[in-house]
C-alpha cells in the first residue's frame, strides 16, 4: 500500500502537486467565508486563513516527505547541483572526463581486439577438443609441415585419439561466370572434415558420407564471404547448379561468416583421393585437423601420433625417417601469429589505464581541497555528513557517467575502425564488435577507477610525491617501448630486398589442369609473354614460379647435389629455395647479374638444362671458388636432372626482411614449366594501369584462363612489414597520449602544491629569499621526482624489454639510444610541466598572502 | 511512548474518532474537531494536512475527490484498518489518561 503510493506519488509527480494546491486552495477558501461570516472584510478574512494555515510551502515540503519522494527529490536536487558545480568548473569538468575518456577508449578498444581475436569462442563446438595436425621434418627445418596422403591415411588407420580426422588439400577452381571466367579459391576435403570441425551450416547441410565416393561428389559448400559477396547471399543458391572447372556442381550448403578453416576457404569440395596420389608419400600438401577422442589429453594424442610417425619412419626410411608429427590447437594455429604483439599492445594500454588513474587522482584530490571550504560552510549550515558525502558521489558519478558513455561510443566506432584496418593482418578482425564482455569491461575499469581516493590526505605532500614519480615512471616504459619500435621498424624499411620493387605488377595464374603437356603449358606461357611485352608502357616482362613476398603457389623448395660431391642417400642431399623464371624475370625485378649470363630464349627443353644460383647458394656451398661451369643434379618438381651452372645472381629476401636471404636456384621456366606463375611486368607508367591491356592479351591466348589475382611487388613488400608498422603507430600514440597525460599530471600536481605551500613559499619570501631562488626550488623539486620516477621507468623498461625482444629487429631490448631519448623527453616535459607552477610561486606577493592566511 | 508521540498521537486519534462518523473533507475536520472540543482544542492546520496524508498512506485513511459546491475537494473516510487503528488508540488514550489522572488524584 506505502509503496504503491509513492510510486504513484512519483510517477504522477505533477497530477499530485495539482491535488495539493487544490486541497490546499479549499482549506483557505472555507476558512475565509468562515471568517467572512464572522464579520471580516474579504481581505483581511483570506490574509488571516492563510495566516492560521501556516507556511503553505513548509506544509508542502512535509506532505512530499510522508508522501516518500524526498530520496528521488534530493537526488535530483544533487544532480542539478553537480551539474550547476560543474558548470562553475567546466575546465576541470572537461579535463577529467577527457582523461578519462582517453585511457577508457584506448584501454576499452584494446581489450575489444584483443578479446575478440585471441578469446572469442572459436565458432566450432567444444573448439578445445580441435588440433592442427602437422608434418614436421626437423633436419630440413621444417616444424609445421604438410601432411602428404599416405602418411594422413597410416595415421587414421592406426590411431585411436581421435573421433574425427581429415585432409584439405588446396584447390583452385575456375567459375564460369556470366561475364566471364573466375578463379575461386577452394578446400578439396576428405570425410570426417566437417565432423571434425563441428561447425554448423547456416544454409543446407554439408557433405554425407555417400559424397565421398566418386561419381557422387559434384558438391559444394560456399563460405559465407564468397557467398555473400559473388552470389548477393542468394539463400535460394543451396540446390541449384554452378559450372566448376567446365563441370556442374550441386550448391549443398553456406557455412556461417565466422567459420574459415582453413584460413582463407572459398569453397570445400569432396575429395576422393588418386590412385596415384596413394603412392606419393613425399607429397606434401594437405592440411590436417582432428578432433581429439572423448577423453584423450592432447599431451596423449601427441604421444599416440609420435610413435606411429616413428614406426612409418622405420617403414619407409627414404621418406619418412626424419618425419615426426607436431598437434598445434586451432586456437593456437589462427591466433599464435599475432599474439605476442596484442599482448603487448594490451600490456602498454594497461600503463596507460594506470596514468589515467594517476592523473584522475591528481585532478579529484585538487578538487576534495578546492571543496574543503564549501563544505565547511555547508556543515556549518547543519547538512549531515551523510548528505555531503552523496553530493561527491553524485558530482563524480556525473562525471563517471559521460566519460563511461563517451568512451562506450568512441570504442564502437575505433573497433570499427580496426576491423577496417585488420584485414588480412588480424585473423578474426571482422568479427570484432561492441559486445557485452567489452561492456563489462568498460564497466569494470570505471568501478575500479571509482575506488580513487578523493579526500585529501592530511599526511603532507607525500602522496603528490609519489603521484609525479608514477607519472614518469609509466610514461618512460611506453616512451621507450614505442623508441624501440621505432628504431627496429626503420631497421627493417631500410633493409635491402634484394631486389627493386617500384612499378611492378604482378599477376598469379593456376595453369595446373588446362594444358596437356609441359610443352604446351611452355608455349602458352612464351606466347603470353611475347605479347604482354607488347602493352604499351610495359618495360620488362617475366614469369616466375616464386615470387619474394607473394606466398607461395606452388612448389618452393628443391633438393640438389652436387656433382662430384656424392652424398651417402639422397636424404643427404640439402633443400634450397627454388623458383622456375622466364628469361626477362631478373631485369623485370632488378636482381643483379653477379657473374655468368641470365637466361636465354633459347634455354628450353631441347637445350642443354641449365640454373642459376643466388650468391648466398654460392657462398654456403662453393665458398670463394667459381661454381661457374659447375654442374648440379636437381630435383624440383621432377626427378634428377644434371643442369650446369651458368650465372650468380644477388641475394633476395624471400619470406621478410627480417629474414636473411636463403640460399636460391633457378631454373628456366622452359625447362620447368610448373603450372602455377606470376607474371610480372615492370612498368613506366603506373602498373595497375596495363592490368585491363594484361586481360586482353590474356584472353587472346586463352579466353578461359583467368588471372586468379593481381597485385604490385610495393604492395606484397608493404605488407611484409605492415604488422610492425601498425604495432608501431598504435605504441606511438600510446606514448604520446602518455606523454601528455604525464605532462598535465605533473602540472597539476605541482599547481596544487605550490598553492598549499603558499604559506611556506611567503616566509621564504619575507626571509630574504628570492623569487629566482622560490622558482628553482620548486622546478627542482618536480625534476628531482621525475628523476626518481625515470629510474624506477628505466628498471621497469629494462624487466619488460626481455618480453618484447622477439617482435624486435636489430634493436636491442636495453638499447641507449630509445632509453636515453625516451629519460631526456620525459624530463623535458616534467621541467615544462612544472615551470609555469614554479613561477606563480615564485611571483607570491608575500605580506599579502601571510595577512590572509 | 514518547510525549511527542504521544501528541502526534492525539492528533491522529482525534482524526481518525471524527471521521469515524462520517467522511469529511480538511477543512472539515477541523472545523468538527474545534466545534466538538468546544473549541478548546484548535489543530494546528499545517500539520493536519500532512497528517491526513501519513494516515492515507498507512492505509487507515481512504479519499475521494468529490466536487461539492463547484468546488472540489478531497474528502477521506475511515478503512476498516483505519477503523481497528481507530479503536485501539482510543484505548490507549484513555489508558493514558486514567495513568495521568491518577497521578494527579490526591491520594
Amino acid at each position: 500500500m506505502r509503496l504503491l503510493h509513492r510510486i504513484r506519488a512519483v510517477l504522477f509527480r505533477p497530477a499530485a502537486e495539482r491535488d495539493l494546491d487544490d486541497e490546499i486552495r479549499l482549506h483557505l477558501a472555507l476558512e475565509a467565508e468562515q471568517l467572512e461570516k464572522q464579520g471580516l472584510d474579504a481581505t483581511t478574512a483570506t490574509a488571516t486563513a492563510k495566516r492560521r494555515f501556516g507556511r503553505v510551502d513548509a506544509i508542502k515540503d512535509a506532505l512530499r516527505t510522508v508522501r516518500g519522494v524526498e530520496p528521488i527529490e534530493d537526488f535530483r536536487r544533487d544532480l542539478a547541483f553537480a551539474a550547476r558545480a560543474l558548470r562553475r568548473r567546466l575546465g576541470f569538468a572537461t579535463v577529467v572526463v577527457l582523461t578519462l575518456v582517453i585511457g577508457l577508449t584506448s584501454a576499452t578498444t584494446m581489450f575489444g581486439v584483443v578479446y575478440g581475436v585471441l578469446w572469442a569462442p572459436l565458432p566450432y563446438a567444444d573448439a578445445d577438443r580441435l588440433v592442427t595436425v602437422w608434418q614436421t621434418d626437423l633436419p630440413h627445418g621444417i616444424q609445421r609441415g604438410p601432411v602428404s596422403l599416405p602418411n594422413f591415411l597410416d595415421w587414421q588407420a592406426r590411431t585411436h585419439a581421435f573421433s574425427a580426422l581429415a585432409v584439405a588439400e588446396p584447390f583452385g577452381v575456375r567459375y564460369a561466370a556470366p561475364e566471364g571466367p573466375e578463379r575461386f579459391q577452394a578446400w578439396r576435403v576428405t570425410q570426417g572434415f566437417f565432423e571434425a570441425l563441428r561447425a554448423t551450416p547456416l544454409l543446407g547441410r554439408t557433405f554425407s558420407p555417400e559424397e565421398f565416393v566418386r561419381g557422387h561428389d559434384a558438391e559444394v559448400v560456399l563460405d559465407y564471404a564468397l557467398w555473400s559477396t559473388r552470389f548477393n547471399a542468394d539463400s535460394s543458391l543451396v540446390g541449384k547448379t554452378l559450372i566448376l572447372n567446365d563441370a556442374p556442381v550441386l550448391v549443398v550448403g553456406v557455412m556461417p561468416p565466422a567459420v574459415r578453416f582453413p584460413p582463407g576457404s572459398g569453397l570445400w569440395i569432396p575429395k576422393i583421393p588418386e590412385p596415384s596420389e596413394l603412392l606419393e608419400r613425399n607429397a606434401t600438401y594437405f592440411l590436417a585437423i582432428g578432433r581429439l577422442a572423448p577423453g584423450v589429453t592432447l599431451d596423449q594424442a601427441r604421444g599416440d601420433m609420435r610413435r606411429i610417425a616413428t614406426a612409418l619412419g622405420q617403414e619407409y626410411p627414404a621418406v619418412d625417417h626424419d618425419v615426426s608429427v607436431s598437434l598445434v590447437p586451432v586456437r593456437d594455429q589462427i591466433v599464435g601469429r599475432v599474439r605476442g604483439r596484442l599482448l603487448l599492445l594490451f600490456a602498454s594500454v594497461g600503463l596507460l589505464m594506470l596514468l589515467t588513474g594517476t592523473n584522475l587522482t591528481t585532478l579529484l584530490l585538487a578538487r576534495a581541497v578546492e571543496r574543503e571550504g564549501e563544505v565547511a560552510i555547508r556543515v556549518a549550515l547543519g547538512a549531515g555528513r551523510f548528505r555531503i558525502a552523496r553530493q561527491v558521489l553524485v558530482e563524480h558519478s556525473v562525471l563517471f557517467g559521460l566519460g563511461l558513455g563517451l568512451s562506450i561510443g568512441l570504442t564502437y566506432l575505433a573497433l570499427l575502425w580496426v576491423r577496417s584496418l585488420g584485414a588480412g593482418l588480424l585473423p578474426r578482425a571482422d568479427q570484432l564488435h561492441l559486445g557485452l564482455p567489452v561492456g563489462l569491461f568498460a564497466a569494470g575499469l570505471i568501478v575500479a577507477l571509482a575506488f580513487i581516493p578523493t579526500r585529501s590526505p592530511r599526511k603532507g605532500r607525500r602522496i603528490h610525491r609519489v603521484l609525479v614519480v608514477s607519472e614518469v615512471a609509466l610514461a618512460l616504459v611506453l616512451v621507450v617501448g614505442a623508441g624501440l619500435f621505432v628504431k627496429s621498424v626503420r631497421a627493417l624499411l631500410a633493409v635491402d630486398p634484394g631486389f627493386a620493387p617500384a612499378n611492378i605488377l604482378a599477376a598469379t595464374f593456376q595453369t595446373e589442369h588446362l594444358f596437356p603437356t609441359d610443352t604446351a603449358r611452355a608455349t602458352f606461357i612464351r606466347g603470353l609473354e611475347d605479347r604482354v611485352a607488347t602493352i604499351p608502357g610495359v618495360r620488362h616482362v617475366g614469369f616466375t614460379s616464386l615470387l619474394p613476398f607473394a606466398g607461395p603457389i606452388g612448389p618452393t623448395h628443391a633438393e640438389f647435389e652436387i656433382k662430384g660431391r656424392p652424398v651417402a642417400s639422397t636424404r643427404e642431399r640439402p633443400s634450397v629455395v627454388a623458383a622456375a623464371t622466364t628469361p626477362g624475370y631478373f631485369a623485370t625485378l632488378g636482381i643483379p647479374m653477379h657473374h655468368g649470363r641470365a637466361f636465354v630464349a633459347t634455354d628450353d627443353a631441347q637445350h642443354p638444362p641449365v640454373v642459376i644460383v643466388s650468391a648466398a647458394f654460392a657462398r654456403e656451398y662453393f665458398g670463394a671458388a667459381d661454381p661457374i661451369g659447375q654442374r648440379l643434379l636437381v630435383s624440383f618438381n621432377s626427378d634428377p636432372i644434371e643442369r650446369e651452372i651458368i650465372g650468380v645472381v644477388g641475394d633476395v629476401h624471400d619470406e621478410g626482411l627480417d629474414e636473411p636471404p636463403k640460399p636460391e636456384l633457378y631454373t628456366p621456366y622452359a625447362q620447368s614449366p610448373i603450372g602455377g606463375v606470376q607474371l610480372v611486368l615492370q612498368t613506366a607508367i603506373p602498373p595497375r594501369a596495363v592490368l585491363g591491356a594484361v586481360r586482353r592479351e590474356l584472353a587472346a591466348v586463352n579466353a578461359s584462363q583467368p588471372i586468379a589475382s593481381s597485385t604490385t611487388v610495393d604492395e606484397l613488400l608493404a605488407a611484409s612489414t605492415r604488422a610492425s608498422r601498425v604495432v608501431l603507430t598504435v605504441l606511438g600514440v600510446f606514448a604520446a597520449i602518455a606523454l601528455a597525460l604525464a605532462g598535465v599530471g605533473i602540472f597539476g600536481i605541482m599547481s596544487h602544491v605550490t598553492r598549499t605551500r603558499t604559506r611556506e613559499v611567503s616566509i621564504r619570501l619575507a626571509l630574504g629569499a628570492t623569487s629566482r631562488g622560490i622558482r628553482g626550488l620548486i622546478l627542482g623539486e618536480a625534476i628531482a621526482l621525475a628523476g626518481i620516477g625515470s629510474g624506477i621507468g628505466l628498471v621497469v623498461a629494462l624487466i619488460s624489454g626481455r618480453s618484447i625482444r622477439a617482435l624486435l629487429y636489430a634493436v636491442s631490448p636495453v638499447d641507449p639510444v630509445a632509453l636515453g631519448v625516451g629519460i631526456t623527453l620525459l624530463l623535458a616535459v616534467a621541467s615544462i610541466a612544472a615551470y609555469i607552477p614554479a613561477r606563480r610561486a615564485g611571483s607570491v606577493d608575500a605580506v599579502r598572502a601571510l595577512r590572509e592566511s | 511512548m514518547s510525549p511527542d508521540d504521544r501528541l502526534q498521537g492525539t492528533l491522529d486519534l482525534l482524526v481518525l474518532r471524527t471521521l469515524a462518523d462520517e467522511p469529511l473533507h480538511g477543512w472539515a475536520i477541523s472545523r468538527r474537531i474545534r466545534e466538538r472540543s468546544g473549541d478548546v482544542l484548535q489543530v494546528n492546520q499545517g500539520s493536519l494536512y500532512p497528517a491526513l496524508h501519513r494516515l492515507e498512506s498507512e492505509g487507515w485513511l481512504d479519499s475521494e475527490w468529490t466536487v461539492a459546491g463547484g468546488r472540489r475537494a478531497k474528502v477521506y473516510r475511515l478503512t476498516t484498518q483505519g477503523r481497528r487503528a481507530c479503536e485501539r488508540e482510543e484505548r490507549g488514550w484513555l489508558a493514558f489518561v486514567a495513568a495521568v489522572t491518577q497521578v494527579l488524584s490526591p491520594a
